[in-house]
């Protein structure tokens, strides 16, 4: 057994760490460096998916299932991290993706070259604290900028054009760019529907996203109303219903199951026969509750009885069963209904409407929805996702919510900035004319905090296929010299610079977020300087 | 250099590594598949790892049944295994062109690759090459639907085009019949459970036939009529066993036997009841899913009902749909019973076996196609081959436009890809160039499989098109160019699917730069 240990006064040793041998530690400069070249591994990973010609890495999942995504918090979460710097990046793109929805890949990006940079001036024996300070001070300079340079886009809600700008910037880099428009639109559509402007929030619970393999991407649309992965209970109830009252259930049709177990005991043949009409005479009072308060449709989150089944059909009310909870609540949220838990509380003003339901029969598989259409609110809506294989459906999904929470960013805060890389030279400018006018030595950690923002545009050209170190200083100088900061990278090659022109927008609270969370992880990991790991217990 | 950050089992595969390695997968499994496409293709046995003896052999000629066999470990090649089902799924066939031309498309992207073009420089150029050949298929695609006579004969093609590349070919003629009468009876349902398909060893293939009415593979009850005409159905979803008391929790305690006895009478008084209120509905054929006893069982026999215990779901479903009642659970309110009638309930023998057979029903929609073969595993891929036929042509139905088939259409939208090239600017050309030849290399594996000179046959076909002969096809048994007009025919939706996907896997698989596999979860024991 080795320890580190050392001795008192008396000469008796104490341990300070025990079982150095089963520990591995790094301290000072070593650890920080160790910590940078961890991180930059990981950005290095995502960077090449930044940008509207980035591209998509294949997941493999421990268990062999594919995932293909250009989504820097879904690359960086399923890419099961052992390393603990590695696993701070991933929380970095996570939070980024809760906050604001997207950003995520830029995120990582600049994290991983704030920490380039870092190692350079560590190098140079500055330390690390100081490095912080800089970058803290730079953040500061970049975010104040930022509002700066920020433009108001002016909507509402008939002239949706510039939000729908912002979508396609969004989805400008997933695969879904075939069907720009029409999924920018879709994005743009399903906000608007369940937005509550007056109090400038967007509740996600009402949009809901339904996958289906087959078809094409083309195919894909929003329904203004709910779509219920289910059939009708009983193959020969009628698949079309219009104007429909939906008793919306939580309670089986089936006989009562009492949660205290309780023990029934049969003892005489009398018994036995009022237990048969008993079980009778419920079935039919459940029946004829639900048809005395009016309803012609039954949506039941639990199953039904063979005999309830029939007797739904026997008395012509279509039923669905085994509807799921989140289901339940967006059909009764759409409907204007009430989700009823027992039958003896069912009334006519508790029930449903809509205006159609339909069930709908997709391939040769005999796979049914069922779409329940012109709800009596318009607020819950459900976004279809159709395409050719599995993988693509899923990453459509992803995408489109990622367009949609940019949408949501810019109800929130209708302003933005540009994209492009525009707006990071336009904050290198800035942080770099500010860090001449700084005495200390934070001054070099301003400089590099200039030079990682730099990053960024280079990562934009590269992964476009320009020569990334021309393109920048070409923009760089042109911003300056026209002095208008809205000059990006042009990835697209459409011979237009000028980001306004090319409608490239992202929202301000997202690059907010992104400079703010990147520096704020940076400083945290700079900070650590010692690390002990204990090696894997099982041995 | 780089520091560890995956757990060390993990793998990475970056940039052109990745790139080489999907693609190697796609073609790998392009060409697998490949000499099973077209008339003169070939069969593949299967021989599953875990099954054992005939359950594990499967000799089938289906893209889709090959492709979800083999286990496979490529990540590309998963992406073409699951268009190849997808297809299955939503078409019912075409499974095997689809991965072939995924696979041509990436064929041609390496080569574009190895020039040093972007792959989003590639996409774009197949994005542009795929919207023009749609525009071309969709140009071409042509419906007789009005014309009825017209319409069965081009649904007759379809389905012999299908079926000429499975085992079927022999008697391809016989089957497009059955096939297209067996899907003009679902009267524009894509529901394709509702035709049923018996298979049963022995005679020979040509001995299939169409069943007119509808067969219950079920034995009726001893002691029951084997005949009734002008028959009464009742097709039932209940118990026939004991009738169990559901309310929860409930029990039965006696104290001594003569109340156990009497609890028993009333028990069987309580099936009796209930066999007495189905009777009263004056029915004479009981078929009911679930078992039913001996007991109840003669207490039908005793009341002249014909009652046929156990038919499955589907059995149950189909029979309700063909003769037109619903399936009932309860019986208290017999006005609210609707029953399903027939001309005559009979027992048949097919082979050995003993089955049901419902002439003359109400509302014919279900039937059954009755398979005769000599070894199951024919059996099996006569069935594949069934239902892929049947599954396109109810899609036809839905979608009635068709086009023309060997190699016809493919070299139709390559030739519009490639006068639409002409006039794009910049590198997306030379993809949609390269997008042209994957779509000629279609007719060339046809030719080749038919062990034909492609190279001839195609240059004399593509010849054939810029000469305005825009229906020429390939006629694969003479090795001819020849108007296709009427031969060989297939759906404008299977086309299109095969297209679409085909060229989305494509983009999807060439948009990726890096392959991070987890470590495998450890499985314990």
């Amino acid at each position: 057994m080795s320890a580190i240990y050392t001795t008192d006064e008396y000469g008796r040793p104490f341990i300070i760490v025990r079982e150095q041998d089963k520990k591995s530690r790094k301290t000072g400069i070593e650890a920080t460096k160790a910590h940078i070249m961890a991180a930059k591994t990981v950005s290095n990973i995502v960077r090449t998916s930044l940008g509207p010609r980035g591209l998509d890495k294949i997941l493999i999942s421990p268990d062999g299932d594919i995932t293909i995504s250009n989504d820097g918090a879904t690359i960086m979460s399923q890419m099961a991290i052992e390393n603990q710097i590695g696993k701070l990046l991933v929380e970095l793109s996570k939070s980024q993706d809760e906050e604001i929805g997207d950003g995520t890949t830029g995120i990582v990006v600049l994290a991983g070259a704030l920490l380039e940079q870092a190692e350079e001036l560590l190098d140079r024996g500055i330390h690390p604290i100081r490095i912080s300070d800089g970058f803290e001070r730079a953040c500061k300079i970049a975010v104040a900028h930022l509002d700066k340079v920020s433009d108001v886009i002016p909507w509402s809600k008939d002239d949706t054009s510039d939000l729908f700008k912002c979508a396609k910037t969004s989805l400008g880099s997933k695969i879904v760019n075939k069907c720009h428009d029409q999924f920018a639109q879709m994005a743009v559509d399903a906000i608007l529907a369940v937005a509550d402007l007056e109090r400038k929030d967007v509740d996600f619970e009402l949009i809901k996203m339904e996958g289906k393999v087959g078809g094409e991407m083309a195919d894909s649309a929003l329904v203004k109303g709910v779509i219920i992965d289910k059939d009708f209970s009983h193959p020969q109830m009628p698949k079309d219903i219009k104007d429909a009252k939906i008793a919306i259930l939580t309670c089986p049709f089936e006989p009562p199951k009492p949660k205290t177990k309780p023990k029934l005991e049969i003892t005489t043949v009398k018994e036995f026969e009022e237990l048969q009409k008993y079980e009778r005479d419920t079935f039919e009072n459940m029946i004829k509750q639900v048809k005395d308060c009016g309803a012609n449709v039954v949506a039941c989150q639990w199953g039904f009885d063979d005999e309830a089944n029939s007797l739904l059909l026997q008395h012509k009310l279509p039923a669905i069963r085994w509807v799921g909870g989140p289901e339940i609540e967006l059909l009764a949220i759409a409907t204007n209904g009430r989700i009823v838990p027992r039958f003896e509380d069912l009334s006519a003003e508790k029930l449903g409407a809509a205006g159609t339901i339909r069930e709908v029969t997709f391939g040769t598989t005999n796979e049914t929805m069922i779409v329940v259409e012109d709800c009596a609110n318009s607020k819950a809506v459900t976004v279809f996702v159709r395409g050719g294989n599995k993988m693509i459906v899923d990453e459509a999904k992803r995408s489109l919510h990622d367009a949609m929470c940019v949408v949501r960013n810019l109800i929130v805060d209708n302003r933005v900035v540009y994209g492009g890389a525009a707006a990071e030279i336009s904050c290198s400018i800035a942080v770099d004319k500010e860090a001449d006018q700084v005495s200390t030595i934070e001054q070099y950690a301003m400089r590099s905090f200039a030079r990682a923002l730099d990053a960024i545009p280079m990562t934009l050209a590269e992964n476009s296929g320009l020569p990334p170190i021309e393109t920048l200083s070409f923009v760089k100088s042109e911003q300056i010299k026209q002095g208008i900061t809205s000059l990006g990278v042009d990835c697209m090659d459409t011979g237009i610079n000028n980001m306004k022109e090319q409608f490239v927008f992202d929202p301000l609270i997202s690059k907010r977020q992104q400079y703010l969370l990147a520096t704020q992880l940076v400083k945290m990991i700079l900070k650590i300087d010692d690390v002990i790991v204990h090696k894997s217990d099982d041995q | 250099m780089a520091t560890q950050i995956f757990n060390e089992n993990a793998t990475q595969e970056r940039a052109e590594n990745a790139r080489l390695s999907n693609i190697i997968g796609a073609i790998a499994v392009g060409d697998l598949v490949k000499s099973t496409l077209g008339p003169k293709g070939m069969d593949k046995i299967l021989q599953s790892s875990t099954a054992r003896g005939d359950d594990g052999l499967v000799v089938t000629n289906d893209g889709a049944t090959i492709l979800k066999m083999i286990p496979l470990d490529n990540a590309a090649a998963k992406v073409l295994v699951n268009i190849s089902k997808v297809q299955d799924d939503e078409v019912g066939d075409g499974t095997t062109s689809v991965c072939v031309l995924a696979a041509e498309i990436l064929r041609q992207a390496e080569q574009l690759l190895d020039q040093r073009i972007h792959p989003q420089t590639i996409i774009d150029g197949f994005r542009l090459a795929t919207g023009k050949a749609r525009e071309a298929l969709e140009n071409a695609a042509v419906s007789h639907k009005d014309d009825e006579a017209q319409w069965r004969e081009d649904l007759l093609s379809i389905a012999r085009t299908t079926l000429s590349s499975k085992v079927l070919a022999a008697d391809k003629h016989k089957f497009a019949e059955v096939c297209v009468d067996a899907v003009l009876r679902l009267k524009g349902s894509t529901n394709l459970d509702r035709i049923q398909i018996i298979k049963k060893a022995g005679g020979k293939v040509s001995d299939s036939y169409l069943s007119d009415g509808f067969i219950l593979n079920k034995k009726i009850g001893v002691n029951q009529p084997r005949l009734i005409k002008g028959a009464k159905i009742l097709v039932a979803n209940t118990p026939m066993d004991t009738d169990k008391v559901k309310v929860f929790g409930a029990k039965i305690k006696v104290s001594d036997t003569a109340q156990l006895a009497e609890l028993e009478r009333a028990e069987r008084e309580k099936m009796r009841a209930k066999v007495q209120k189905i009777a009263a509905l004056g029915i004479n054929v009981f078929v009911n899913r679930q078992l039913i006893y001996n007991w109840p069982e003669q207490l039908f026999a005793d009341a002249g009902i014909m009652a046929i215990e156990h038919a499955d779901f589907d059995g149950v479903e189909r029979l309700a749909l063909v003769t037109g009642g619903e399936i009932a659970s309860s019986f208290d309110n017999p006005e609210l019973i609707a029953l399903g009638g027939c001309d005559s309930v009979e027992e048949i023998i097919i082979g050995e076996d003993r089955m049901v057979k419902f002439n003359g029903a109400a509302a014919g929609q279900a039937c059954t196609i009755v398979l005769r073969g000599g070894t199951n595993q024919m059996l099996d891929e006569a069935e594949r081959s069934i239902h892929d036929a049947i599954a396109v042509l109810s899609q036809t139905i839905a979608e009635p436009r068709i086009v023309y088939g060997g190699g016809c259409s493919e070299m139709l939208m390559s030739k519009a890809v490639d006068e639409a090239a002409k006039l794009v600017p910049g590198k997306k050309s030379i993809a949609m160039e390269a997008f042209a030849r994957a779509l000629r290399q279609m007719p060339t594996i046809l030719a080749d499989n038919a062990g034909l000179d492609s190279a001839d046959l195609v240059a004399r076909l593509r010849a054939a098109h810029y000469d305005g002969k825009s229906t020429s096809g390939l006629d694969l048994f003479n090795g001819d160019v020849i108007d296709v007009t009427g031969k060989v025919t297939e759906s404008f939706k299977l086309k299109r699917q095969v297209l679409l996907s085909a060229s989305e896997a494509a983009e999807m698989i060439l948009r990726v730069d890096d392959i991070i596999r987890c470590a495998p979860r450890q499985r314990r024991g």
